[in-house]
């Protein structure tokens, strides 16, 4: 995990996104109030198009909310420069998406230490194989994305996102492509990431997937409606 | 794992389109070198024209002037010896000078060892009146060819009889009007004289002249010893600045006089040689400047010709790398979502377009190494290989023009939101 985890608070707090269509605008976001600790795996459930991937996205640092206040510690991300956003995230932020989302002509091994390039450091060859090794890849690492499965593109997506031990990972629907197995293996090791201090977010369809959080939130037209929490 | 590395597999991955960039920067940089080539061959070409009109015309005068000394040798020529503070443009005006100098002039000339004159003649002139008679004369008093010592017998046979004392020879005109034929005896300005010849009409001064004994036109001149010209006959010389050799030789002998050259026919043939030698200068001149006109207006259309194919090849470029972009932007995002920041963006974009500039060039160089020396020649490569503007255009240019046609896709990719294209997609 990445320095001063112990601290890691993650706090949004009347969060708003809208977004302008030709008829209007959509309010994809309405005054979201979340908060996450090291350890958290929050999981969030509700109907495609209630504003799932637009709150990921928002606290992924991706996409600046309209109103409300994101902190990661004492930290405001959209109070920085882009580029130190983004340096910030590639620091803190790891994501998974349900498209998988890896560099068609790089191989295995090269999408996992991909982050490495903005973020390089000594054991990043060995850090790879540990999470190949981990993610059951070692004998695809020299394969390209179009050469593999859907379960093992999403388990290269899912070690890249682990590179550099984010804070904190955020996940799109990374089962909705995968089969059971497949689906098994990706929760499991979300689960592990944030059982071994991490945090994990995931949005899913899913109620198996749902389930695994130890917070879980029912989100409906940009709302949360209910959190339950283990 | 490195951003170069980045870059290397996404060219061999997408080599299509990297190739057909490629291929736009070596036919810019072609036509930049064909231009080249083709403007240093005509200029070569026309330098090499104009020394050989430049040789040939100096091989026409050169073979004129040995024809000239030739002719001047054998022709020979004659000059007029003045005292030196004769004023010339009474000699041009009057045919003769009221200046006089000592005979013993002439003297000295003979005595000397000169080497360019033949003939020597000295006289005193003057314009009288044969009062007797009424009559205007050029009384010409002439001593007869005074021989050059040193040739001894070597020396040329003397062209003109002398005129003895006592004697008259009468121009034309004079004995015409006034019914004289030789061996008549006539009374000139009080002094008998016998006419040992008369001269058929000349239409010249010569008509009205009358020629007598140096000593006796001295006598009835009141200038004894005294000449007011001496003319030096067949002059040969075969420099082509001959009258400066013969002043040059007799000024060392007869300081205190000056020399004019009569018209002569290898006179009239020294200016025809200028004349030549003028025109064909000219023509070349002539040549010189349409030459340089021609080859300013090939050098306005080759550069034309070249800022059209490079604004092309530059549209071309641009053009691929926002379909290359285009084509890129889930990759793209994930990478800005990975923490990717705009420089690292706009560099992984920039550098494809650089290595197309790099490869392009490189190619194209190895083409026209090929090229050139074949079409145009070694010294033509040479002239362009060896220019170090040229140098300089052909390592930077191309690579600098293909990184700003990427320029601006490459800035619209790396302000992308990364979320919209990830929603997007």
């Amino acid at each position: 995990m990445s320095e001063n985890n112990s601290e890691f608070t993650l706090s949004a707090q009347g969060i708003t996104k809208t977004y302008p269509t030709g008829s209007g605008c959509i309010d994809v976001l309405e005054n979201v109030d979340l908060e996450l600790s090291k350890g958290d795996f929050v999981t969030i459930s509700g109907p495609s198009g209630c504003g799932k991937s637009t709150l990921l996205m928002v606290l992924g640092t991706l996409q600046e909310p309209d109103s409300g206040n994101l902190k990661y510690g004492d930290i405001l991300p959209y109070g920085l420069s882009p580029s130190n956003r983004a340096f910030f995230r590639s620091k803190n932020i790891g994501f998974v998406f349900q498209d998988f989302n890896l560099v068609p002509y790089l191989d295995v091994k090269e999408n996992i230490m991909c982050p490495g390039i903005v973020n390089p450091f000594e054991d990043l060859e060995s850090r790879s194989a540990e999470l190949l090794e981990m993610l059951g890849l070692t004998d695809r690492a020299e394969h390209y994305p179009d050469q593999l499965s859907s379960g093992e593109k999403q388990r290269t997506a899912l070690a890249r996102a682990l590179l550099l031990s984010p804070r904190i990972i955020f996940a799109d629907e990374p089962t909705g492509n995968l089969d059971q197995t497949n689906g098994r293996i990706v929760l499991d090791c979300l689960t592990n990431y944030a059982q071994s201090g991490g945090s994990v977010m995931m949005a899913t369809h899913d109620r198996d997937a749902f389930s695994c959080g130890n917070k879980q939130i029912e989100f409906n037209e940009g709302k949360v409606f209910t959190t339950e929490s283990e | 794992m490195t951003l170069f590395r980045i870059i290397r597999r996404e060219i061999s991955y997408s080599r299509g389109t990297f190739l057909m960039g490629v291929a736009a920067v070596i036919i810019a940089v072609l036509s930049y070198i064909i231009s080249l080539s083709i403007l240093s061959s005509s200029n070569a070409s026309f330098l090499n024209t104009m020394q050989s009109m430049k040789d040939n015309l100096e091989q026409e005068i050169s073979g004129l002037e040995n024809a000239i000394r030739k002719s001047m040798k054998g022709l020979g020529f004659n000059i007029h010896i003045y005292p030196e503070k004769q004023d010339l443009a009474v000699i041009y005006e009057q045919g003769y000078g009221e200046q006089t100098m000592p005979e013993s002039y002439v003297e000295t000339l003979a005595n000397s060892k000169i080497v360019t004159v033949n003939h020597l003649l000295p006289r005193l002139t003057q314009m009288v009146k044969w009062k007797e008679k009424d009559q205007s004369v050029l009384l010409i008093g002439v001593r007869g060819e005074v021989p050059i010592a040193f040739r001894g017998e070597n020396r040329k046979k003397a062209l003109i009889d002398p005129v003895k004392v006592g004697d008259i020879v009468l121009g034309y005109e004079l004995h015409k009007k006034h019914g004289i034929t030789p061996g008549d005896t006539i009374r000139f300005m009080d002094k008998e004289l016998s006419v040992t010849a008369t001269h058929s009409s000349r239409g010249t001064v010569d008509d009205i002249t009358a020629w007598m004994a140096l000593s006796t036109v001295q006598e009835l001149l009141e200038k004894p010893d005294m000449i007011n010209g001496i003319l030096a006959l067949e002059c040969n010389c075969e420099s082509l600045d001959r009258l400066g050799d013969i002043k040059k030789e007799i000024g060392q002998i007869l300081p205190n006089t000056k020399i004019i050259e009569k018209e002569s026919k290898a006179l009239a043939r020294a200016e025809a040689r200028n004349k030549v030698k003028r025109t064909g200068q000219a023509q070349i001149e002539d040549f010189a400047l349409s030459q340089k006109t021609l080859l300013l207006n090939q050098s306005i259309t080759a550069t034309l010709f070249v800022m059209i194919v490079s604004a092309l090849s530059i549209c071309w470029i641009a053009y691929l790398t926002f379909s290359n972009v285009a084509a890129r932007s889930v990759e793209i995002g994930i990478l800005g979502a990975m923490g990717f920041g705009g420089a690292k963006l706009v560099l992984l974009i920039i550098s494809r377009a650089m290595l197309m500039g790099v490869v392009g060039t490189l190619l194209a160089l190895m083409i026209s190494l090929i090229v050139v020396p074949l079409a145009w020649g070694n010294h033509i490569f040479s002239a362009i290989f060896t220019n170090y503007a040229n140098i300089f255009i052909l390592l930077f240019v191309p690579t600098v023009l293909a990184c700003s046609a990427a320029w601006i896709p490459a800035i619209k990719a790396s302000s992308k939101d990364p979320a919209a294209v990830l929603r997007n997609e």
